[in-house]
Formats: structure tokens, C-alpha cells, sequence
């Protein structure tokens, strides 16, 4: 899919600037076995898998979607999906968007993208990749696509690089007016297979020439999945990857901040707030899913706004009282920034914690008990919890009023 | 217009001291500055929020009301009454280091002068054999030079236990001095080996705490707080954090008294070629690669930063000073230069493109069994596959096999 749908139009030199898109899913390695089937030395211990393409697809979704409002207007969008049957099941218009994922397939499309990235310096480029990955050293990401594992040529001529890709996006001589702000994605692990130990120096296939000639002047953060030497993971029964959906989490939600600029007032995601807030989405996957996920990130780091949100996002919000046999004793209030109740509390809690969704802000939470109270039971007097305001932001306030000393 | 100070109301000097990334915002959460402690903003009439953002991932806030009467006000920082700790040494674990758990008693680390029968300590008898709970334990070994090198056990004493530990957290410190590799050993875990942020001038912190789920975790402090602090933000990926610590102070003053704290310097120079604040660099970056020869990561950083000029003729020559200084005490260090190494390859030819070639060779045999989740360069030796390279703890000797002639 070369172009965002209802446009046909390449832009030119000159071109209004925009997002310039490319986006690769690959989950049904034709030469690498299904699940549980054996698996030969050319797999390289790897099997198909399940959740990439319809990661990369809610990609495309969220890029494409009337209410996402971009820093620049989405001008194209390319995209590579090779979805797993489980995939399909669960998401039937992937079928209708199932393309091969070969490095010819993506050497095509990184080239015609790296073409429309470079006819404005105020271009946005968005790369994302989901699919098998490695690591043959450090700052280093190996994407594998369609073919890898048929005994045919290298072992990694069926992949491409991402520091490669990233090199090859500088601005340089022959493209002076390359897109400024780039966006790398690269939901795949990153571990470093033992079978790969062997092999000397595996080569993968080159998507850019190497061309050192000028100074780095781009934003260009790479974001991945899994820090080096980790592996990525992600939900059965096609419904993507972690990181893949923590990604939109953040860029429709939790990373967005209110921003005054010449007092005017944006919600915006950007570079910088969006890296700590998938930091966080991170770690509540691993406490959710009992997983051990981490995200790290390279490249350049600098500041750039990403997307912007209609209105402030939503927050859940657990209130615990300890020691929890006090509960019946404790009334609970809820105050916002000018203390007023922002929510009805039942009086005591009719279910213990208390949980509620509120605006991202600034808010305090306290304990009000009649004078007196002891512990239910025993004789440990309980004491209020005084409102405290404190910043409630994305994705969670877990507020623990502590009854007793 | 007012101007807001800043003041930070801790158990611990140490964490007082350190230059905290502030944020200022409207009652309506708007965001309207970003500072650090030290530096005052100016502000209009008002109620306002202002919130500290701790190296370990807390924040401390408080509100302040400016009625415009004042030319300055001071607004104080300090934790609310669930983030008390009872002493300073927690209070760091928690706001610095980000441990949350909570100490469950507080009996002294014992530490016996003898080696524990059961797990081989140092070769030296006087060097002590750290015990937890009284039954874990774990071993610490030092060795000179660069792990890319043959490396010689140091000589005793190389560290020394800090007062204030505890059971489960204990602190040694590491003194001033030439390169050097530490090695964590422990009975059912794989060893661990890693550079140590120290130069001639500056020791560092080693900070093992008990870890539920069995076994010890390590923590290393630099000596630099802001330094330290600096790094942890990078690492947690508050960037925003990190660039306020970074523009304000840091950096810029790291980078200039870098005679004194050149390990704090080089991270500051981390921090900016992170952020991409390549401006902010000058030419600090060729000082401290010329001057501090003992510490690989100049030559790293500074090729790095001349490739980002376009200047990758002098990035070339540069890269090839770690075949003799090693491997970069920084992972980033190590990052930065397999990949430019990489890259030059490809473009290079002839003699030049073979001293590449063995640079990168030596490197690489590093990068692979990296570690880096870890800001230090930290390897599992047990990673390779190779008859050739032997646990030091299983062989039970304290020589650290020569990588550099694999």
C-alpha cells in the first residue's frame, strides 16, 4: 500500500510537509515452521508467530484515523503485512492488506519513502517494524523478513538493519532537504540466538548505501521494543504485541502533556514525554502479564511533538485505606484542584478499593473519620488522612490513606 | 513579577544536593516551566504546582501561591508523610535508587575475615566475606586495567564497607584509581563482570541489596551526584528530566571541570550526545579524549561527536584509538562505537578499512555478551560458548583470562 487511501499524489520538492509512513508486520515466516512442528538448523530456534502484523496494522489505523490529529498531515503511507491465519480470524481486513514481505518487497518501499522524506526538511517520517528481530552487537537491531530460514544465501540475507536504515535517513549532500523529524519503531526482540554464535560476522542485506558526508541535524529517536539482549513478546489469539499496543497507548493517551505556548493550550505527545510514559506502560504489562519486558532507546533524542489530543486524557484511579478492617469507618473524599468533590464517594465504601476515572490534573485524596474511632476489634485509634494535592496524570493514581500510624 | 526559589528539605545531604529537574504548572495542569533547584524562574500572580522529579522515579511537590507583594519567594521540597524513611540511607534507596522495598529489620551486615567453607573467597585472608542473613553471600573481586586486557587481581584493599548497612542493603565504597574490572560472584548465579566508573580522581559507590527473588542486585553510585543522578534519569527515560538537569548546571559545568571529575564529565557529555544538544558539546569532548587517555569512552564519545559534524575522516582515526585503551566504561561508549566502526567499514578500503576491521573485532567480542539493560559495560561470561573462557569462580582463580589475544 503505497499511499494513504484517497490520495495518489507523490509529493515533490516543495510539497506541503507531512508524515511520510512505513510500516512493516511480519508474522507468517513462510520458511520458518508453525509452532510445536521441528525446527532445523536454518530456523535458527525460530517459528512463526502470531501478534506483528496486526500490531503493525493498528499502526496504520491510529496513523490513518480522522481523529488523530498529527504534527504534520499523514501524506503517505506505505505499508508490508504478512499476517498469521490467527491474525486473520480475529482481524478479516488484514486479508485485504496482505502483501509479501521480501527484502526486494521492502527495498522498494524504503526507497520510494526515503524519496518523499526527502523533498522537505519539515517532513515527519514514521517507521515501525514488527516481526522477528536479533541482535548480532550492541546498538543493534536485525529485522528479519520474508525468507528468513530457507537455506538459501547468508543466514541474514533475508533481513535489514535498522542502523543501516538510520544512517541512510541523514541528511547529506544528495538530500539536503531530508525530513528533519524521524520516528523508528522496532517492536521485534533483540536477543542474540546461541545458533547465531557461530557464524562469522553475518551480513544482512544493505537498504541504503553508506553515504558519510554531512553534519546530523534530525530528531530521530529509534524506540525498541526489548533492550539489547532481551526478547519482545505479546498477547496470543492475534491481539498484538505489548509493546505494539503500548506504543498506542501512549501516542492516543497516556504520553500526551498540557502545554502554554504564547497562551495557547495543547495536548501534546512528544518525543521526550512519550519515552517515559512507555517506560511506565512497560512496566505495568509486566506486572499485569508476569512478564519481564523492558524498552530502550537510541538514536537522536532531541524534542519534537509527535501528535496532539482533542482533550485531557483519562486516568484510573485506585484509593486503598489500610489496614483495610477500617473501612467501614472511613469516609473517603475526593477533592480537585479548587476542593471541590470531583465524584461521588459512597459513604463508607460499598466496594473496597475504590476505583474511578478522572482528567488528567491535580487533585487530593483524604480520610475522614469520626473522632474517637479505634481499629474494629481492638483498641489502635485510627486518624484522618489529610487531602493532599498531588499530580494525577496517565495512566494510573493508586492513593494509599493510611489510617493508622 | 516574583521570583520562585527552590529548596529541597531531606534526610540525606546527598540527596539535597542533588540538582533536581522542577517543573512548574497552572492549577489547570498546564505546563509553564522546567528548571532545576538551583535556578529561580520568574512568575506572574498566581497559584502554581511545583513538582521535584527524584532520580529513583518519585516526585515531591507542593503548591505555592505568588500574590505578586514579593520580590522572592522560596518554596520548600520534601517528601509527604507515606514517602518518610527512617533514616538517610533509605531515604537515598528510595528517592535515588528507586528501591521501594521496605527494610524488614535492621541488624548490621556481618562480615566475617575468614573465608566461608562452602563458596571460595579471595585469595587474600584479610579480604572480608560479605554475609546476608547469615546464610547468602557473595564475593567481590577486582582486577586491573581494562577488561580488554589481561587483567591482575588488585591488591588489598580495594573497597571498603561503608557504615549504615544494613542486612539488606549494604554500600562499599571503591576507591580513586586506575581502570578496573569488578567482578560480583555468587554461589548460584552467573558471575558478572564490569568496568568501574572511576579515574585517578574520582571512586565510585557499589550499593548490593537483597533481592526477593533470591540472589543480590548491584547498584553503582557515582561519586558526581549530579552525575549520578543525571545518568539515572537518562536511564529511566525521563529525558525531560534529564535535559533540565542537564541544561541548567551539569553538563555544561561537568564538561568544564572536567580536570577534576572526569568521569562525571563524561557522562555528562553522554547525556548531551543523547539529547542531541551537540551545540552545548564545543570542543569539550576533544579535551577530555586527549587529556584522560586511562578512560576509553573519550576516544568513544568524541569520534561520535565528530561523525555528527560530518567530520567522519577524524572520527575514523579517533575510533582507532581503542585497540589500545578497550572497551568504554559506558555502555553507550560501546554502543557508539561498533556502530560508527560499522559503518566506517563499509565505506572504507585497503589498510585502513583492516585497522577497522580489528578494531571492531576486538570490540564486538565484547558487545555480544553485553548486558545492556546496565549503563556500565557489564558481561556475562557465561554467554560465550567458548571452552577458552573460564569462570574465574568455577576455576577458583582470581586471573581474569586475556580477551584481547581471542
Amino acid at each position: 500500500m503505497p499511499l494513504v487511501p484517497g490520495t495518489t499524489v507523490r509529493p515533490t520538492l516543495g510539497s506541503p510537509p507531512g508524515v511520510h509512513a512505513f510500516i512493516v508486520g511480519v508474522s507468517d515466516y513462510p520458511d520458518l515452521p508453525q509452532e510445536g512442528a521441528p525446527i532445523l538448523a536454518q530456523h535458527f530456534g525460530m517459528t512463526r508467530l502470531e501478534t506483528p502484523a496486526v500490531s503493525a496494522y493498528r499502526i496504520y489505523q491510529w496513523l490513518s484515523d480522522v481523529t488523530t490529529v498529527l504534527a504534520r498531515p499523514l501524506a503517505t503511507c506505505r505499508m508490508l503485512l504478512l499476517p498469521s491465519p490467527k491474525e486473520l480470524a480475529q482481524e478479516p481486513a488484514l486479508q485485504a492488506l496482505t502483501t509479501s514481505c521480501t527484502p526486494a518487497d521492502f527495498l522498494m518501499d524504503a526507497t520510494q519513502w526515503r524519496e518523499d522524506a526527502a523533498t522537505s526538511s519539515d517532513n515527519i517520517t514514521f517507521f515501525y517494524f514488527a516481526g522477528h528481530g536479533l541482535r548480532r552487537s550492541l546498538d543493534d537491531s536485525v529485522m528479519l523478513l520474508q525468507g528468513f530460514g530457507n537455506n538459501i544465501g547468508g543466514a541474514l540475507v533475508n533481513s535489514v538493519d535498522i542502523q543501516n536504515i538510520f544512517n541512510g535517513m541523514s541528511v547529506t549532500n544528495a538530500r539536503p532537504s531530508m525530513a528533519r523529524t524521524q520516528l523508528y519503531f522496532v517492536d521485534a526482540c533483540r536477543n542474540f540466538p546461541q545458533a547465531f554464535k557461530h557464524l562469522t560476522s553475518p551480513q544482512t542485506t544493505e537498504v541504503f548505501p553508506v553515504d558519510l558526508s554531512a553534519e546530523e541535524k534530525r530528531v530521530a529517536p529509534i524506540f525498541y521494543a526489548a533492550a539489547s539482549g532481551a526478547r519482545a513478546g505479546g498477547l496470543a489469539d492475534g491481539k498484538g504485541t505489548f509493546f505494539g499496543r503500548s506504543l498506542i497507548k501512549c501516542l492516543t493517551h497516556d504520553a500526551a502533556d498540557l502545554i502554554e505556548t504564547d497562551g495557547q493550550l495543547s495536548w501534546d505527545v512528544s518525543v521526550r514525554s512519550l519515552q517515559g510514559a512507555l517506560e511506565t506502560a512497560i512496566s505495568e504489562v509486566n506486572a499485569q502479564y508476569d512478564v519481564e519486558l523492558d524498552v530502550s532507546s537510541g538514536g537522536v533524542q532531541k524534542e519534537a511533538v509527535i501528535c496532539h489530543l482533542n482533550s485531557a486524557p483519562m486516568v484510573d484511579v485506585v484509593i486503598r485505606v489500610e489496614p483495610e478492617i477500617a473501612v467501614p469507618l472511613v469516609q473517603v473524599v475526593l477533592r480537585d484542584d479548587a476542593n471541590q468533590p470531583v465524584t461521588e464517594i459512597p459513604n463508607p465504601l460499598t466496594h473496597h478499593p475504590f476505583g474511578c476515572r478522572l482528567r488528567a490534573g491535580f487533585y487530593s485524596a483524604g480520610a475522614q473519620i469520626p473522632s474517637g474511632s479505634v481499629v474494629p476489634g481492638g483498641a489502635t485509634p485510627l486518624r484522618p488522612v489529610a487531602q493532599r494535592i498531588t499530580m494525577v496524570r496517565p495512566p494510573r493514581w493508586e492513593k494509599i490513606l493510611k489510617v493508622t500510624l | 513579577m516574583t521570583f520562585l526559589h527552590f529548596n529541597c528539605d531531606f534526610l540525606s545531604k546527598e540527596v539535597s544536593d542533588i540538582e533536581l529537574p522542577i517543573e512548574v504548572r497552572k492549577p489547570n495542569y498546564a505546563l509553564i516551566a522546567r528548571t532545576v533547584k538551583n535556578q529561580p524562574i520568574v512568575l506572574a500572580p498566581g497559584s502554581y504546582h511545583v513538582i521535584a522529579h527524584m532520580p529513583g522515579g518519585m516526585s515531591v511537590q507542593e503548591t505555592i501561591e505568588i500574590t505578586g507583594l514579593e520580590r522572592d519567594v522560596t518554596v520548600t521540597l520534601k517528601p509527604d508523610d507515606e514517602g518518610v524513611t527512617p533514616d538517610s540511607t533509605l531515604e537515598e534507596a528510595l528517592l535515588v535508587l528507586g528501591r521501594t522495598s521496605a527494610v524488614s529489620n535492621s541488624r548490621p551486615l556481618i562480615v566475617t575475615r575468614s573465608p566461608v567453607s562452602d563458596f571460595r573467597g579471595g585469595e587474600n585472608p584479610r579480604e572480608p566475606v560479605p554475609e546476608f542473613l547469615g546464610k547468602k553471600k557473595f564475593e567481590l573481586r577486582g582486577f586491573s586495567g581494562n577488561i580488554a586486557h589481561a587483567n591482575q587481581p588488585l591488591g588489598w584493599p580495594w573497597y571498603s564497607a561503608l557504615p549504615g548497612n544494613t542486612t539488606t542493603v549494604s554500600r562499599f565504597r571503591i576507591e580513586p584509581g586506575e581502570p578496573r574490572v569488578l567482578e560480583l560472584v555468587q554461589p548460584t548465579r552467573p558471575t558478572r563482570r564490569m568496568m568501574l566508573p572511576v579515574s585517578a580522581k574520582e571512586g565510585c559507590e557499589i550499593v548490593i541489596s537483597d533481592r526477593a527473588v533470591g540472589g543480590v542486585s548491584l547498584d553503582i553510585r557515582l561519586q558526581h551526584v549530579g552525575a549520578d543522578a543525571l545518568m539515572r534519569y537518562l536511564q529511566r527515560g525521563l529525558f525531560n528530566s534529564a535535559s533540565s538537569a542537564g541544561n541548567a548546571i551539569d553538563a555544561e559545568q561537568l564538561l568544564a571541570r572536567k580536570i577534576e571529575n572526569p568521569i562525571a564529565a563524561t557522562v555528562g557529555v553522554y547525556a548531551l550526545l543523547r539529547l542531541g544538544e551537540l551545540e552545548r558539546l564545543h570542543d569539550w569532548t576533544g579535551n577530555l579524549n586527549d587529556w584522560y587517555t586511562s578512560i576509553p569512552d573519550g576516544a568513544a564519545v568524541r569520534a561520535e561527536h565528530l561523525a555528527r559534524l560530518g567530520k567522519h575522516e577524524d572520527a575514523l582515526v579517533t575510533l582507532l584509538q581503542l585497540r589500545q585503551r578497550g572497551v568504554p566504561i559506558f555502555a553507550d561508549g560501546l554502543s557508539y562505537a561498533t556502530n560508527r566502526l560499522r559503518q566506517f567499514v563499509s565505506a572504507a578500503s585497503g589498510p585502513t578499512r583492516r585497522e577497522l576491521e580489528e578494531t571492531l573485532k576486538l570490540l564486538d567480542r565484547f558487545a555480544s555478551i553485553a548486558d545492556y539493560r546496565r549503563p556500565y559495560s557489564t558481561f556475562d561470561p557465561n554467554d560465550i560458548d567458548d571452552e577458552n573462557i573460564v569462570d574465574a569462580s568455577k576455576r577458583g582463580t582470581p586471573v581474569l583470562p586475556d580477551w584481547s589475544t581471542r
